[in-house]
């Protein structure tokens, strides 16, 4: 009976870091999201920042397929959630 | 398990078989993605070819807002997805069911919105036939993404989904991952990169 609470305790868990792992890319992609438009607002695009704009996208896509996509799975099938 | 999603499988396949099945699809998935980065990505070197260091003179806002509106859709895919890999089918139904609004948001926004009041057109010139195609093919993903989840959607409230079988969600999902790392790259290509032309 305690190891099934602890057993539902530590699913509980790792369900609660799932969700968070998503606020925290969610967090990150609006703030690079905020920095690219500012550029953009700036017109600082036209010249040597144009390099900044693409870091920043190939970063955002990095976060997405790693953490949303999961990508992994496609190469160790046995990395399931639990 | 409380909020457990029922199943209601057509046979009782076991553990192995459905994570065997589930590899299967997930490797044809991607390579189907990898189909759609090459679409994508001639599409992406069209722009940098025809458009060069310019850009036409477009609303920041708007795009910006419908950026937002489209990451924030990825969020709660991915929180649907989570959801029904722990079965939690309250958060499951409610995330896709947000995605989907979202998505209709952005779409919406693209075509009632970014089209006729862009100033441009597919017929006129370079920034017309480029804009079209970037944000018209990209809004025909947004759509058949938008009737995926609602096949999803439809499923899920029957109860077919459940914690060991649950590939079509994350198929749906990844898809619609997709999608949004294609526009975290148009969008700096079409609003943001380049001067509009004097």
């Amino acid at each position: 009976m305690a190891k099934d609470i602890q057993g539902f305790e530590a699913l509980e868990q790792q369900k609660n870091d799932k969700y968070m792992i998503g606020i925290t890319v969610m967090v990150i992609l609006l703030v690079m999201t905020i920095g690219e438009f500012m550029l953009g607002e700036v017109g600082a695009s036209s010249n040597g920042w144009i390099w900044v704009l693409i870091l920043i996208g190939v970063f955002k896509a990095y976060m997405v397929v790693r953490e949303y996509m999961h990508i992994g799975r496609v190469f160790s099938p046995d990395e399931e959630e639990h | 398990m409380a909020g457990m999603v029922e199943t209601t499988l057509p046979h009782s396949a076991t553990q192995a078989e459905l994570q065997a099945s589930a590899s299967k699809n997930r490797l044809g998935l991607w390579i189907f993605l990898l189909s759609e980065v090459f679409l994508f990505g001639g599409i992406m070197v069209s722009r940098v070819v025809l458009w060069g260091p310019t850009r036409p003179e477009l609303e920041q806002l708007p795009a910006f807002f419908l950026t937002s509106v489209l990451l924030l859709s990825s969020f709660f895919m991915n929180r649907a997805e989570t959801a029904v890999v722990y079965g939690d089918r309250k958060i499951f139904l409610n995330g896709i069911l947000a995605t989907m609004i979202l998505g209709i948001i952005f779409l919406f926004g693209v075509v009632l919105y970014e089209w006729p009041f862009s100033g441009l057109n597919p017929a006129n010139n370079v920034y017309g036939a480029v804009f079209f195609l970037m944000t018209g093919m990209h809004a025909l993903h947004v759509l058949s993404g938008v009737i995926f989840l609602g096949v999803i959607y439809r499923n899920g409230r029957k109860g077919l989904y459940s914690p060991q079988n649950h590939f079509a969600v994350e198929g749906a999902a990844v898809y619609w991952h997709f999608v949004d790392v294609v526009w975290i790259f148009f969008y700096p290509a079409i609003y943001l990169m380049g001067v509009p032309p004097l």
